[in-house]
């Protein structure tokens, strides 16, 4: 942590004025909490994959060769696959609701 | 979006910063390919339901908004776009605070090129100072301490991943190259020495306008301490002399006639009705008989707009924190123009240009809205000559 950063406090990690969505204020702190698990998830996919590859290539995977690992285009396309199947998985039920709300199928439920 | 820098002082990310970072991207990709025509569908459909007054498209924001309120697709779809902007921040943020000592070293030994004039007595306008802009943590304006460069980086990390890389990459300066294109457009005479851009960030803008006018001299003003120190080390790195200052565009310190060129970008939906009318009159004040007052907005218009679009503005007006929002994007410009003194004003959507127009290439103006990056909302006028 830099010098500046030690002093940052809560002022620069919360924002000001922000407005509460319509409905109960828990279900949109529930989904903020999901969206970020869900980026350590992404994160953490990516790292299994820096280990897996610099594995297959004979390099022992430790903390500094995965940090230092330079993904190919290869790679960088197999992990955008991933990380959008992984992001259509978790808000499916999103998308999944919205379109039988479109369909006039809402008042069924 | 990996190791590799831009420019000296733009924020290295590590492994797993890119994959954070990348996360937001796809999020937001998402958001726009499944929610957004997932929330289109709804309010056409809500909309068809409700009353619509004689001699409008479509029914009241406020009506609109009543209606889909209850839905949790709406709710969701709120939640979901405002997580995705709050996780761009954190990301951006981690990222700088990881390295800031680095980045606030490489700005006090950048060379000599340019001046940066910062003010401790400066007060914030009330509309910037309310809430944080487009809920950046401590908007453009806080500073952790009064030497640091951190919401500039921040800024500029944060604004490439944004516009998911469309708005010039990483130097994300295709509203500068926009600007040169209108102004060729419509004044293809104007010759520009002396230009001044407000609200110029980290001056992204600012690099590519004076890039392409070598001769100028050329001013920038924003109302962050941190922001403008971080804008001129940025711009010193380059090689580009710009001249930066702590200033409300409402009322600067520049004299009578002090420029051939005053615009913004992407600034007026960020203050508020009667802001704007007065930085139309300090444009005309610091204008030279004949010079070119420019602003470049988002490409967007309520008297254009569907459904959709109207919730999509409501969601940057009270969930994103961008309270101008509507206002800025309903105001009749061109005549603000013109009331402000203004000949030749005139509205409308300018091509966007990706890169540095080269001489004899076309961007038109006053054409159809080619959508998002492809073009620009861009208000302008000369003042008098005599």
């Amino acid at each position: 942590m830099s010098t500046a950063a030690s002093k940052l406090g809560t002022r620069l990690r919360v924002q000001k004025g922000r407005r509460t969505v319509p409905g109960d204020p828990r279900i949109d702190t529930l989904l903020n909490m999901v969206m970020s698990l869900t980026s350590e998830v992404a994160v953490l996919r990516d790292r299994v994959d820096a280990h897996e590859r610099l594995a297959a290539a004979g390099v022992v995977p430790a903390p500094d060769t995965v940090d230092a690992y330079d993904p190919d285009d290869a790679a960088l396309k197999a992990r955008a696959a991933q990380r959008q199947r992984l992001i259509a998985k978790v808000c499916r039920p999103l998308v999944a609701e919205g379109s039988a709300e479109a369909a006039g199928a809402a008042e069924t439920h | 979006m990996s190791a590799a820098r831009v420019h000296p002082i733009m924020p290295t990310s590590t492994h797993d910063e890119v994959a954070e970072q990348m996360f937001v991207v796809a999020l937001k990709s998402f958001i726009a390919a499944e929610m957004d025509p997932a929330l289109r569908r709804l309010s056409q459909e809500v909309a068809g339901t409700l009353p619509v007054a004689e001699g409008e498209s479509r029914p009241s924001l406020q009506q609109l908004r009543r209606g889909v309120s209850s839905s949790p697709l709406y709710r969701n779809w709120i939640s979901t776009m405002r997580a995705a902007q709050e996780l761009m921040w954190q990301a951006a943020g981690d990222c700088v605070d990881r390295q800031l000592d680095e980045l606030d070293h490489i700005a006090a030994a950048a060379p000599s090129v340019g001046t940066v004039r910062t003010n401790p007595d400066f007060v914030v306008p009330r509309y910037l100072a309310a809430t944080d802009t487009h809920m950046m943590p401590g908007s453009y304006h806080t500073d952790p301490t009064p030497t640091d460069v951190r919401q500039g980086a921040v800024f500029d990390k944060a604004a490439a991943l944004y516009s998911l890389g469309r708005q010039g990459g990483q130097m994300n300066d295709m509203r500068g190259h926009t600007i040169v294109a209108h102004v060729r457009e419509r004044f293809p005479d104007l010759e520009v020495r002396r230009v001044l851009e407000m609200g110029c960030t980290v001056g992204n803008s600012l690099v590519a306008v004076a890039r392409n006018y070598p001769a100028a001299e050329v001013q920038g003003i924003d109302v962050g301490a941190g922001l403008l120190r971080y804008a001129h080390a940025r711009a010193a790195l380059l090689g580009v002399p710009l001249h930066f200052s702590q200033q409300n565009a409402e009322e600067t310190d520049f004299a009578d006639g002090s420029f051939d060129l005053v615009y913004s970008t992407a600034v007026l939906h960020e203050t508020s009705a009667r802001a704007i009318k007065r930085i139309f009159s300090e444009c005309h004040r610091l204008l030279r008989p004949g010079g070119v007052m420019v602003h470049l907005e988002v490409p967007f218009r309520a008297e254009h707009a569907d459904n959709f679009d109207m919730l999509r503005a409501d969601y940057e007006t009270r969930y994103n924190n961008e309270p101008f929002w509507i206002g800025a994007v309903s105001a009749d410009l061109a005549e603000l123009a013109r009331t402000a003194g203004f000949e030749q004003a005139a509205a409308g959507y300018q091509d966007a240009a990706a890169v540095a127009p080269q001489s004899g290439q076309h961007f038109a103006f006053g054409g159809p809205n080619k959508g998002v990056y492809r073009s620009w909302y861009v208000v302008s006028g000369r003042k008098a000559v005599s």
